[in-house]
């Protein structure tokens, strides 16, 4: 290889990091998952297998990336999960913390290369001692139980130790791999390494007759090899060394004495195997100085170097591929691009709208077309920004299991809707507040097993997350069966805070006084919760995204926290309306109603004007006023009024009239002009003007 | 550089004998191979003496891996069939490791 082209494969690797650094997440993701789901009982082989999966391929992968600290960690996390999975220690529940540990250590040290995060070397080095001593404390106990039986002459436990361990099996392989492998970088003597770790391999090269020496290709592979291994490990446990390295055809393995004697098991493979086989190569045979000259096993990443290769990481010529990953920027774009599309079919729509319908027939009717296709497209479009919440779902099993150990609470995370999608942007905005909640669960909702037996509950609480969609919102419900909202406490709490509170209130007007910033019943302030940050956080920050909160509570029941989000950001079904000349768009979720009021509807309180409407008075926000537009339409008995509630509080803007109800793509106008109050955005309607969208939450603010 | 010494037939092999450099140690092997084959009757396709058992010195290589273990293998087998066979020398430990490891210490001869 010249320097071009290691100059190129080099670059090819750092293109490729960005991929490491999401597989990586996503390996750490489904490690925790499953050690979250474990019970005392432990995980099965199928759990263990892919935890150590997991390990496995971060460890791989950070060793072709070049991210060697990360193999630190991992190596020894490995080891520790590959001992467990073998017997050779066995599994207690205090794992599980070691290794939620480990993983938020490679967690930081991923962070520390994809973000530039500060990286704790006192903390990889505490978690690595930790599991190494596991491992020696773990092969000790092992070791002593058996020679303590043997001494003594307990035969049966190490009967029990014996039959407890899968058979020794000797399985032939015949490995006849593809022409190019050396070109992909495949590294043998690591996989062979690996294999060797399985138990007691020899191994032979056959190469074919030589030919023409002159006219020898040196970088095609023309060798094959035959393995004999002695173990106890599966065969779907040494396919799983070749997974990526061979296709299905190009390795047998045979088992050829299903069960020998273990103790023979190394001479009996003289016999039994080919002749020519070299001497078996044990693991302890390597000198010290061999160990340090040959590289370590890095897992099964290392050996596929050319990840461009077409048979690189499994990949198949002309496999279909189930999933792309692409660039939350190239999405964007095209959904701007679907936006712009839809802008130009309205227009066109509007055009043609003044044809007449008879003689432009055909034209209407391709238009119709064109819209339905658009709308289509639009939808399309806009569903590949949407991903699962079980994204954030995923992050609760844990922190509610430390944080149940933490209060001594037992408490039971049940999820629903997992499956539910919505925009990506919401999700990474959602995840703060729900996490708020959560925490405010366990901390405040559910009661100590002691208090919720006296009650006549189970000790263990519950706490449910469940997501659907309805119509074009998103409904998260955070459920808990705890004592529910004290309602007493909640008023006590407000008039001592200056909060206006009357006993008159209804249950669903008191729950919303714990959103006022700084509202807190909690007797105590906890690190987890209590200090009274946090609800209006939640409401702020759902608000932030055109949602809505609303509380459910029962005494002594249990708690139910709604929260109603649209589908996406991007596009908004709104209601155009007109002022002087300009034209804005009011988003329908906020309307209740339009009315043309009448002068004796028209009051003045506090020299405010208010429209009063079934008995409540509703304050007047003149949209002429606020944006300084000239219209004739100035007295609001002339003009239209359209009600709008923003979590309770209403207000109604007087408009020169309605126009037609749309639904708009969401322009910035901050990124193409500058910050309008009382704006959240622009749109371009089909007669190719620019229509303001109105933020309801600011203009309330605005007006008061 | 290889060096051929006149008394006992010795090649040292120098640089990366990985997939990263057995294209260019090729011809050094083919060079060989010619010079060897000269110096003998053709027609009895066998070395002389002095020639049938040459070294190779292994103590220069920085890097090996199976594709150059797979070489060199190849040219001792071509090597073979004029009766001439190869040996090994000053085998870095770790290259000893990694050949029988790769499975081809037997074509070498190499002690286990």
């Amino acid at each position: 290889m010249n320097h071009t082209e290691q100059d190129a494969s080099s670059i090819d690797l750092k293109r490729f990091n960005q991929v490491f650094f999401e597989e990586c997440a996503e390996h750490l993701v489904e490690m925790e998952r499953i050690l979250v789901s474990l019970t005392d009982a432990g995980p099965d082989e199928e759990q263990l297998n892919a935890i150590f999966r997991a390990a496995h391929s971060i460890k791989g992968g950070a060793g072709i990336f070049g991210f060697q600290d990360m193999t630190v960690v991992t190596h020894v996390l490995e080891s520790l999960l590959d001992c467990v999975r073998n017997h050779e220690i066995p599994f207690h529940p205090t794992m599980v913390d070691l290794f939620l540990e480990a993983g938020d250590v490679i967690a930081m040290q991923l962070a520390g290369h994809r973000e530039g995060a500060q990286v704790s070397q006192e903390s990889i080095d505490r978690i690595r001692v930790k599991l190494q001593q596991v491992i020696d404390a773990g092969s000790g106990v092992a070791r002593s139980e058996i020679d303590h039986a043997a001494g003594t002459g307990e035969t049966e436990t190490v009967s029990a130790i014996d039959s407890a361990l899968p058979p020794t099996v000797c399985y032939d392989l015949e490995f006849s791999p593809d022409p190019d492998i050396f070109k992909r970088g495949i590294r043998l003597e690591s996989l062979f390494a690996e294999l060797e770790e399985l138990g007691e391999l020899t191994v032979t090269a056959k190469i074919p007759a030589a030919k023409d020496f002159s006219t020898l290709d040196p970088e095609i592979c023309t060798s094959s090899w035959h393995l004999t291994l002695v173990t106890k490990a599966s065969e779907a446990e040494i396919r799983d060394i070749f997974e990526f390295v061979a296709d299905e055809d190009q390795l047998v393995v045979r088992e050829v004495s299903p069960e020998p004697d273990p103790s023979q098991a190394a001479s009996s493979l003289e016999g039994s195997c080919d002749e020519g086989l070299s001497k078996v190569l044990h693991r302890d045979g390597i000198s010290n100085a061999d160990a340090e000259t040959v590289d370590p096993a890095l897992g099964r990443r290392t050996y596929d170097r050319n990840e461009l290769a077409p048979a690189a990481f499994g990949r198949r010529g002309g496999e279909a591929e189930s999933s792309i990953r692409v660039g939350v920027a190239k999405v964007d774009q095209l959904i701007n691009q679907v936006g712009e599309l839809v802008i130009t079919q309205l227009m066109l729509a509007q055009t043609a709208s003044n044809l007449d319908p008879v003689v432009y027939e055909n034209l209407h009717r391709s238009l119709l077309q064109l819209e339905r296709n658009t709308r289509d497209l639009q939808q399309s479009v806009m569903s590949i920004r949407l991903v699962p919440i079980s994204l954030v779902f995923s992050r609760f099993p844990r922190m509610v299991r430390e944080l149940a150990t933490k209060l001594g609470k037992q408490v039971e995370l049940k999820t629903v809707g997992e499956t539910t999608e919505l925009d990506k942007g919401l999700i990474e905005k959602i995840t703060d507040p729900l996490t708020h909640l959560v925490r405010n669960c366990i901390d405040h909702a559910l009661e100590t097993p002691e208090a919720r037996i006296g009650a006549g509950k189970d000790p263990a609480g519950t706490i449910i997350l469940k997501a659907s969609q309805v119509g074009g919102r998103i409904i998260i419900d955070v459920i808990d069966d705890g004592a529910g909202l004290n309602r007493a406490k909640i008023l006590a709490k407000a008039s001592e805070r200056g909060i206006p509170a009357t006993e008159t209130m209804t249950d669903e007007e008191v729950w919303q006084l714990i959103f006022a910033p700084g509202f807190s019943t909690a007797d105590a302030v906890t690190d987890i919760s209590g200090r009274g940050v946090g609800m209006d956080v939640v409401l702020r920050n759902v608000q932030a995204m055109s949602g809505k909160v609303n509380i459910v509570s029962e005494a002594g029941k249990g708690t139910r926290v709604t929260i109603s989000l649209p589908l996406t950001l991007a596009i908004l079904d709104g209601l155009s309306v007109a002022v002087g000349e300009e034209k804005f768009i009011i988003p329908l979720n906020a309307i209740i109603e339009s009315l043309q009021p009448t002068t004796e509807q028209l009051k003045t309180v506090n020299g405010r004007t208010v429209v009063q409407v079934r008995g409540d008075y509703i304050p007047l926000i003149a949209l002429f006023e606020l944006f300084n537009l000239s219209t004739p339409v100035t007295s609001p008995a002339k003009g239209i009024l359209v009600l709008i509630d923003v979590e309770g509080e209403k207000a109604a803007l007087l408009v020169d009239t309605l126009l037609d109800e749309h639904q708009v793509v969401i322009k910035s106008i901050e990124t193409n002009y500058r910050k309008v109050p009382g704006t959240a955005g622009a749109t371009i309607l089909g007669d190719g003007r620019v229509a303001l969208i109105l933020d309801v939450n600011s203009l309330l603010q605005m007006g008061k | 550089m290889p060096k051929k010494t006149s008394a006992a037939f010795k090649l040292s092999l120098a640089g990366d004998w990985s997939i990263g450099g057995v294209a260019d140690q090729l011809p050094v092997l083919t060079h060989t191979l010619a010079s060897l084959l000269q110096s003998q009757d053709p027609k009895k396709k066998h070395a002389s003496e002095a020639q049938s058992n040459p070294e190779i010195d292994l103590a220069k290589v920085t890097a090996l891996d199976a594709c150059g273990c797979q070489l060199l293998v190849c040219f001792h087998r071509t090597l073979q069939q004029y009766g001439i066979s190869l040996r090994l020398s000053n085998i870095p430990d770790g290259f000893m490791t990694k050949i029988r490891q790769l499975g081809f210490g037997r074509d070498f001869n190499l002690s286990h």
